[in-house]
């Protein structure tokens, strides 16, 4: 070979070595290069890799054919290093090879080539080896060996630029992995969906291992193990196992724990078959704020599909170890903020709870009447916002009937306007209270009655005397009636009993399939302040009740004591008035009696007379509102009085043109009264209304008298009613309050005693009067009497 | 027959109603007496034992209700008959001491009825 084809091969070697093209393809391209020369009949080049522990057979260019060399990648496990093929690589010189000489692990054992090894090296780093091979005995001269070994030295350079620009690349994408994966930790609120991305990640070294991320317990989650990318169950049942035999060992490593075969390993049956599928295991602790939240663990292949990343490495550990720590702050992450936001959700819960029952404690509060507080409880228990104890039943038990009755009903409504949860803290509320509004009774259900529980289930019986609310199965409550079914649908029934004074008010039964014990508490301390609540208007309405009867008392005793102050100082005037009253009446008798008929003079004395007459008359009426009545009290016929009482005035009536209009309902029963007394009433009244008529200047003059009955609930009694109606100017307003006043009159010849006698005659007989006026239109006397009196009467003085 | 004339003791502290009481009653035939007050009515019943009394029960010094009783000691057979303008002592008195109770009224014919009554019932025996 002469220097200038030397020249051309160096040239062209140097050319191909630079180029820009893949490693593998310069080495191809200069292996051809080289074989078409005739530098030998076969060109190989075997390098080294996994961490310098391989020999492989990268590239291999032949021109006779006759050397059949398995098809690259072909990896050897690294030879001693006096084999023949490996020893330039220590040497740095070309090694003849001679097909007698067998060194112990010979790679051509089949083959047993002739030929050369020439080292592609410097003075750093082997990168493998150059071979020139042939079937048969191979010359070579000193010379061709040098010209080789420049040829070997400028590979090197190649080979060095390529692993130097890969390592770079490595590094930018390990680089890129490191921010893609912190960025995606730091904006995920789920280790797991992060784990799962692995096998995407710029490094294939994921996709080409098996992993295994054990999340250790909490306080309050369980232990978890997410695995991924296992090529079938059988494998990942093989390497769960693993995972287990080492499980216990791994929870207190402090440092990436790697188990390979190179390592002491357990001499199991299970790991001498994981060995056979994968190259190691490797197992990293997840530490966060010096605890262990749990670990990470690849399994990987024995034939990874990339050379990027390579277990065992120094950097490639590292990368794993600044993954975990990213993990393992992530998991203490989402950890804290898991936690954060169950106790900020069971805040706002408590908060809720707490608003709902204030706000019911006020509504409560402010209730007046047992049925609003009924209502309100079975609102607040339907209600989406409440307890959804969607539908509620309010029955109370009726001992006329022997039977409980259903009083109320309510469902939740069909649809809620929002989601509850978005809805704002006034919405919210407010959406009860009309919710609360709209619990309503059901007309159907006025119907529905049960027998008393004498005879329903026992764990009824239990729940219903328990004075709890108490959660029982449906059937124990639907089998009571055929229509409870209907009302009531559901798996579970709440019983709420209500309980007031320790007795059992009534029942409320309410769907519970959507109540836990926790919330049974809650309904417990809610219906307790319903409980209290109704037990608060009882008492309320009771003290009312006895507020009044002490208000009328008050009033009848202020009253009476006014009366007997009058009748005292009446009886005194009485007296005094009436003595001369009698010297003046008996002296102008005795002078009537000697005065001559048919003269001026007896027509003067008759005047006087009439008027002491008149006198006398207004003196009696003081004395006789003194003295004490004395009650005969007999059962008359009213008709028959009023009837009576009328003729007195049918003549006057007809002298001032008043018609009489007179509706007496037929066949009352008797009255027990003092006729005479009672005369004295008609006549008064009628007398008032005569002369409140003709005071009017209306002509159309009309009186009505009219009786009826009707019963009065309040005091369970059967009365009389009388109305004495005129068409008068009836009474001025500001006098009203007056009329009922002793000595008050708007007459210029009254006493003023008439409407007070018919009231403390109308009071002795245990009745009502009452004035319904009409200024200027007249006024209705109404006068109520019972037909029986509830005891013996007392007279008022 | 002749009729037995009765003296009445008529006892009251108006001038004008004694005066009006005589005058009506001797029309009647009775034969009167008259007293201002309990005090004197009593000297007057203890010196001369009148038929029957009429008395007021309003009176200045002893009420005519004390009179009453204090007649009644001296002579329980002396019918009283109390005459006052107070309806409501009717009850008390008509059924204890006195033997009738009369209100007094711008008529005497009550009064009249009352005294012949009682005398009928006291010296007839019917």
């Amino acid at each position: 070979m002469d220097s200038r084809q030397k020249y051309e091969i160096l040239t062209k070697i140097v050319e191909i070595s630079s180029s820009s093209s893949q490693i593998n393809e310069r080495l191809m391209q200069a292996a051809h290069f080289l074989c078409v020369k005739d530098l030998a009949p076969t060109i190989a080049f075997y390098l080294l890799q996994r961490r310098n522990r391989h020999l492989t057979l990268r590239i291999a260019a032949d021109s006779g054919g006759s050397l059949q060399l398995p098809a690259p990648p072909y990896s050897y496990k690294l030879p001693l290093p006096d084999d023949p093929l490996c020893k330039p690589l220590n040497t740095l010189l070309p090694n003849p090879l001679d097909p007698e000489i067998l060194p112990p692990n010979d790679l051509f054992r089949s083959l047993r080539p002739h030929g050369w090894s020439l080292p592609l090296a410097d003075e750093t780093q082997a990168y493998g080896a150059m071979l020139l091979l042939s079937p048969t005995p191979f010359e070579i001269d000193n010379d061709t060996i040098r010209f080789l070994l420049v040829i070997c030295r400028q590979i090197t350079l190649a080979l060095r630029s390529s692993i130097l620009k890969n390592r770079d690349q490595q590094k930018v994408r390990r680089l890129k992995f490191l921010h893609q994966i912190g960025a995606q930790l730091n904006a995920s609120e789920d280790v797991q969906s992060v784990f799962s991305q692995l096998p995407n990640s710029t490094l294939t070294f994921f996709s080409n291992s098996a992993s295994i991320l054990n999340i250790f317990a909490s306080d309050q989650s369980q232990a978890r193990s997410i695995d991924q990318s296992f090529s079938d169950t059988k494998q990942r049942e093989l390497v769960l196992q693993v995972s287990r035999l080492q499980a216990d060992r791994a929870k207190f490593i402090s440092h990436p724990l790697v188990i390979d075969k190179n390592s002491s390993l357990p001499s199991t049956t299970i790991y001498r078959q994981f060995f056979n599928q994968f190259c190691a295991h490797i197992i990293l602790p997840l530490y966060s704020q010096e605890r262990m939240v749990g670990t990470l663990e690849f399994f990987l292949d024995n034939k990874p599909k990339s050379r990027d990343l390579l277990p065992f490495g120094k950097e490639d550990l590292e990368l794993l170890e600044i993954l975990a720590v990213h993990l393992a702050a992530t998991l203490e992450r989402t950890r804290t903020q898991n936690q954060l936001a169950i106790a900020n959700r069971a805040s706002l819960l408590r908060t809720r709870q707490l608003t709902l029952s204030h706000q019911m404690k006020n509504a409560l509060l402010a209730a007046d009447t047992p049925e609003k507080i009924i209502r309100l409880t079975l609102g607040a228990l339907v209600s989406d916002v409440g307890f959804t104890c969607s539908p509620a039943l309010y029955m109370e038990f009726q001992e006329k009937e022997d039977a409980w009755r259903g009083l109320f009903y309510a469902t939740a409504p069909e649809s809620t306007p929002t989601d509850p949860d978005n809805l704002k803290e006034s919405d919210h509320l407010k959406a009860l209270t009309n919710h609360l509004l709209e619990a309503t009774t059901q007309k159907e259900l006025a119907k529905f009655r049960l027998p008393n529980f004498d005879l329903a289930p026992r764990r009824f019986q239990q729940a219903v005397n328990g004075k709890k609310p108490t959660l029982i199965p449906a059937e124990f409550v639907t089998v009571l009636h055929s229509r409870l079914k209907t009302l009531l649908p559901g798996q579970k029934i709440v019983i709420i009993p209500i309980y007031i004074q320790e007795h059992l008010k009534g029942l409320l039964l309410a769907n519970a399939d959507h109540v836990d014990s926790q919330d049974l508490a809650y309904i417990t301390l809610f219906t307790d302040a319903a409980s209290l609540a109704l037990d608060n208007t009882e008492l309320y309405q009771r003290l009312q009740s006895s507020l009044a009867t002490l208000n009328s008392a008050q009033l009848r005793l202020a009253q009476s004591e006014k009366l007997v102050a009058l009748g005292e100082m009446a009886t005194n005037m009485a007296h005094e008035i009436k003595n001369p009253l009698v010297s003046i009446a008996g002296f102008a008798r005795r002078l009537h009696k000697k005065i001559p008929d048919q003269s001026r003079e007896k027509t003067y004395s008759q005047i006087i007379t009439k008027e002491i007459e008149r006198l006398e008359e207004i003196v009696n009426n003081v004395l006789s509102f003194s003295r004490p009545e004395s009650n005969k009290f007999e059962p008359c016929d009213l008709n028959q009085l009023i009837d009576e009482t009328i003729a007195l005035f049918a003549r006057e009536l007809k002298n001032r043109k008043i018609s009489l209009n007179v509706q007496l309902t037929p066949k009352m029963a008797a009255l027990e009264c003092d006729g005479n007394q009672l005369k004295q009433v008609l006549v008064n009244l009628i007398n008032n209304s005569i002369q409140a008529i003709s005071g009017s200047p209306d002509n159309n003059h009309q009186i009505s008298v009219r009786t009826s009955c009707y019963c009065d609930l309040k005091k369970r009694q059967e009365k009389a009613l009388i109305e004495i109606e005129d068409n008068g100017s009836g009474i001025q307003e500001q006098v009203l309050h007056d009329i009922f006043n002793p000595f008050f009159t708007t007459k210029h010849d009254g006493t003023g005693l008439g409407l007070p006698i018919c009231h403390r005659i109308i009071l002795n007989h245990q009745g009502n009067i009452r004035i319904h006026n009409r200024e200027g239109e007249g006024v209705l006397v109404s006068v109520s009497l019972p037909f029986k009196h509830n005891e013996p009467p007392k007279p008022i003085v | 027959m002749v009729k037995q004339q009765y003296t009445i003791l008529v006892v009251d502290d108006e001038e004008n109603i004694r005066w009006l009481y005589k005058e009506e009653l001797e029309e009647e035939g009775y034969s009167i007496v008259a007293a201002a007050s309990g005090e004197e009515a009593l000297q007057m019943v203890s010196k001369s034992k009148p038929d029957l009394v009429v008395m007021d029960i309003k009176m200045p010094g002893i009420s005519g209700v004390d009179a009453l009783i204090k007649i009644k000691e001296i002579d329980k057979n002396i019918p009283v008959i109390l005459c006052s303008a107070y309806g409501d002592y009717k009850q008390d008195f008509t059924t204890w001491a006195s033997d009738a109770y009369v209100v007094k009224a711008a008529s005497l014919d009550e009064l009249k009825k009352a005294i012949r009554e009682v005398l009928e019932k006291r010296y007839t025996g019917k």
